[in-house]
């Protein structure tokens, strides 16, 4: 057998590597925190303070059901303590891929290195219907929990949970870090509430369905969306049918992801006269939205501004 | 109403008074007790709204403390209890739509059906279906997958496909079946019938292709989907750096290309060994770069199979401008080398035939772009090159080529409509075109696996 030709493959992938790259990013006891999404990435930062290293695998603009698997990620993974993702479904179609391939033990489904951060929601829209027939359906509901303006106290809860659990050493610190961002949603909340006021019984149109927590919060009545169903392209018929509809209720938002196309937002716009708001569903999905507060702050501030007519 | 009774009394005792004005005294005395009983009567009555002010006020406060939420203070046993038990049937509830129903521990199973229309104008000598007009059922597949326990997964892949020498009746037979560990720590073992993940694009089902058609340098080299019965181990080098070492041992590689006729006696050296090695690189958050290096090798001298892949994918995934618009461009380079034996039946009756060794080396590869213009289209071109390793082809006039341009409508992630056209110049050098209309639906249960990312 000629053991170099089967050894080959190894020789070179070991060529190819960058020269940093057995260096490890962990330092001390530092638990290493890879978050599904920004936002948990934020949280775990304002809870975990100097005992975390965070990550998160998407950025903001990505399509959160479709983030792209990048083999890094699997890396990431590969050297993870924890895990935090959203759940209901949220991350299905790219990160059990990730954890499969990382063989991780310590962050598989189930474990105590997988935090989950909407544990204990009551999901809203939870299908009567399952099938295919009705799209990319979520069957445990809808899963963009982290939108809610008042599901901030219960992600942070589930996360500090979690970072306690794998290192109880720093319980202490972990507690107090939590009560002191609690107080800071406290605050928040009462702002939010107020401008809710503002915003009760605006109708609106979205791309996909993931403003559920967030209209609920806020008093807002979601008329239709651009989507016909969960994750299926919009045709021309549908747009026709939803703008018709739009006219007769007197929808004058419409929210754009910003994953989402702009121009089919304008286009109905233009024939409804509506206005497009670009509202973020992840944290770093424009530019304001450094912090999960940042970005609740920003959704509700575009909202009350797409209002004043 | 007090007041009239007051004034009428004082009225009447008036009256009587001018009608007998000897007896003022007793008159006087009666009138007097008269005015007391009905001063009597006014404090029962305002006893009475008093009474019923009080009992208003006491409904008040409890509406009160049940439209504010606030402590039931206050609030009646009966309320308070209905709440209670309200409380408990919401828990109940939730309890009821969590909970795990028997069926879940069976197994998932998704399906895959895969159809086609194919016109073709070369001979059939060069393809496996009829030349001219064909339809096609390419492929019926049933996928079952499940957790064995918290130490193994395993999955299943039935397969039927059309039998041409049979009418077409669809044969279905056992494309993989495998099981796996999931305890390890950063290692995966595999074993039983699966697809090994040499190069690329060889362990991907066809349904799962990017185009219609397997490339034919894969066909010829690998033999079809990279099939193998055997053992493999796969790590993920835990580095901050992607770098994933596989290797493995198996009987044979390739769905077509049993490199032993089975029922011969196999020793060590006639399995086949495998071995590959894939790295990944990010340049920003828009572009991926993976490359790798696999290997496969029959080591023994009669029958030698020795098989080189070098892939590379570039993946440019932009973020922000569009949901889903990306460029996937890949490529697979081979080189590969055969020594088998071959017979030569006798010239003149009752003589042995004769045995011949014959060895041949060729190189080969394809590379393929698709664009993804939005959720439901892609388009994209491919050219696949290889030189025809089979012992009986002349080697001057070896070099196959198709060129291939393909486009992809997508309904749903569930189901696609796909239009390819081949031209084909074969080695001998005749030339062909090809083209299909693939329809393709996939169903069930599914999962998104790291191999087809």
């Amino acid at each position: 057998m000629k053991a170099t030709t089967l050894l080959l493959p190894l020789i070179l992938a070991l060529t190819m590597l960058p020269p940093n790259a057995g260096a490890s990013e962990k330092s001390g006891k530092k638990l290493m925190v890879i978050a599904s999404i920004p936002d948990f990435a934020d949280m775990a930062r304002e809870i975990g303070g100097a005992h975390v290293t965070v990550e998160s695998m998407a950025n903001g603009t990505e399509d959160v059901h479709a983030v792209a698997v990048r083999p890094s990620l699997a890396a990431k993974l590969a050297r993870a303590d924890v895990l935090i993702e959203m759940g209901l479904e949220n991350e299905h179609a790219w990160l059990p891929a990730l954890v499969e391939v990382c063989s991780n033990q310590k962050i598989r489904s189930g474990r105590q290195g997988d935090i989950i951060a909407s544990e204990g929601v009551v999901p809203k829209d939870v299908p009567t219907n399952v099938g295919r027939s009705q799209g990319e359906q979520h069957p445990a509901g809808n899963p963009h929990v982290n939108l809610g303006p008042d599901m901030g106290r219960l992600m942070a809860q589930n996360i500090a949970k979690g970072l306690t659990a794998n290192a109880p050493e720093y319980k202490a610190d972990f507690e107090a870090n939590l009560a002191k961002y609690l107080e800071k949603l406290d605050v928040k909340e009462k702002e939010w509430r107020e401008a809710a006021a503002k915003l009760k019984g605006v109708k609106f149109v979205s791309h996909h369905p993931d403003m559920a927590y967030f209209a609920d919060f806020l008093g807002l009545e979601e008329v239709g969306t651009v989507e016909p169903k969960p994750g299926i392209p919009p045709s021309s018929s549908h747009t026709a049918a939803l703008i018709e509809e739009m006219k007769t209720q007197g929808v004058k938002v419409i929210v754009r992801e910003p994953q989402y196309s702009e121009k089919l937002a304008n286009e109905i716009a233009s024939k409804t006269g509506a206005k497009v708001v670009k509202l973020t569903v992840m944290v770093g999905g424009v530019p304001e939205a450094k912090t999960w507060i940042d970005m609740i702050d920003y959704n509700i501030q575009a909202m009350l501004e797409a209002i004043k007519g | 109403m007090a007041t009239r009774i007051v004034v009428l009394a004082l009225l009447l005792a008036t009256w009587q008074a001018l009608l007998a004005e000897e007896d003022v005294p007793a008159r006087l005395q009666a009138m007097q007790a008269q005015i007391e009983k009905l001063s009597q009567r006014l404090e029962a009555q305002q006893q009475t709204i008093d009474e019923q002010k009080r009992k208003i006020q006491e409904q008040q406060n409890v509406l009160v403390s049940i439209t504010t939420k606030a402590p039931i203070a206050g609030a009646s046993d009966r309320v308070l209890e209905r709440l209670e038990r309200a409380e408990r049937q919401s828990a109940d509830a939730i309890k009821i739509a969590s909970r795990k129903k028997p069926n879940d521990l069976n197994m998932s199973i998704g399906s895959a059906i895969d159809t086609s229309f194919r016109c073709y104008d070369g001979t059939s000598s060069h393809t496996d279906r009829p030349a001219g007009s064909d339809f096609t059922v390419r492929g019926a597949e049933l996928i079952f997958y499940a957790d064995v326990d918290p130490f193994f997964k395993t999955y299943m892949v039935l397969n039927a496909t059309p039998d041409l020498a049979n009418n077409d009746e669809a044969v279905p037979s056992l494309e993989e079946a495998a099981m796996y560990t999931t305890s390890l720590s950063h290692v995966t073992v595999k074993g039983g019938r699966f697809f090994m993940p040499f190069g690329r694009l060889d362990m991907i089902h066809d349904h799962d292709l990017p185009f219609t058609t397997r490339p034919p340098s894969l066909d010829n080299y690998v033999g079809g989907e990279s099939q193998g019965d055997g053992v493999q181990v796969q790590a993920l080098i835990p580095i901050d750096h992607f770098l994933q070492v596989t290797g493995g041992v198996f009987n044979k590689a390739g769905a077509s290309f049993p490199i032993q006729p089975v029922g011969t006696r196999r020793d060590g050296e006639d399995l086949t060994y495998f071995t590959k090695a894939l790295t990944s690189f990010d340049y920003g958050q828009d572009h991926t770069f993976e490359w790798g290096v696999s290997s496969l090798q029959v080591p023994d001298s009669n029958t030698r199979r020795d098989l080189l892949n070098m892939e590379i994918t570039y993946k440019w995934h932009p973020q922000g401008i569009g949901l889903r618009e990306r460029l996937v461009w890949g490529t697979e380079l081979m080189r590969n080398n055969l020594r088998s034996t071959m017979t030569i039946p006798p010239d003149v009756a009752d003589n042995p035939p004769t045995f011949v060794q014959k060895s041949r080396t060729g190189s080969g590869g394809y590379t393929y772009f698709e664009y993804f213009i939005d959720r439901n289209w892609s388009i994209g071109p491919r050219v696949d090159l290889f030189q025809n390793v089979d012992p009986n082809v002349d080697p001057r006039h070896n070099l196959e080529q198709t060129y291939t341009a393909f486009v992809t409508y997508r309904f749903s992630e569930f189901s696609r409509l796909r239009f390819e056209y081949d031209r084909h110049e074969y080695f001998d050098g005749r030339k062909a075109n090809e083209a299909y209309l693939q329809w393709t639906v996939f169903w069930g249960a599914h999962t998104h696996n790291f191999d087809l990312r």
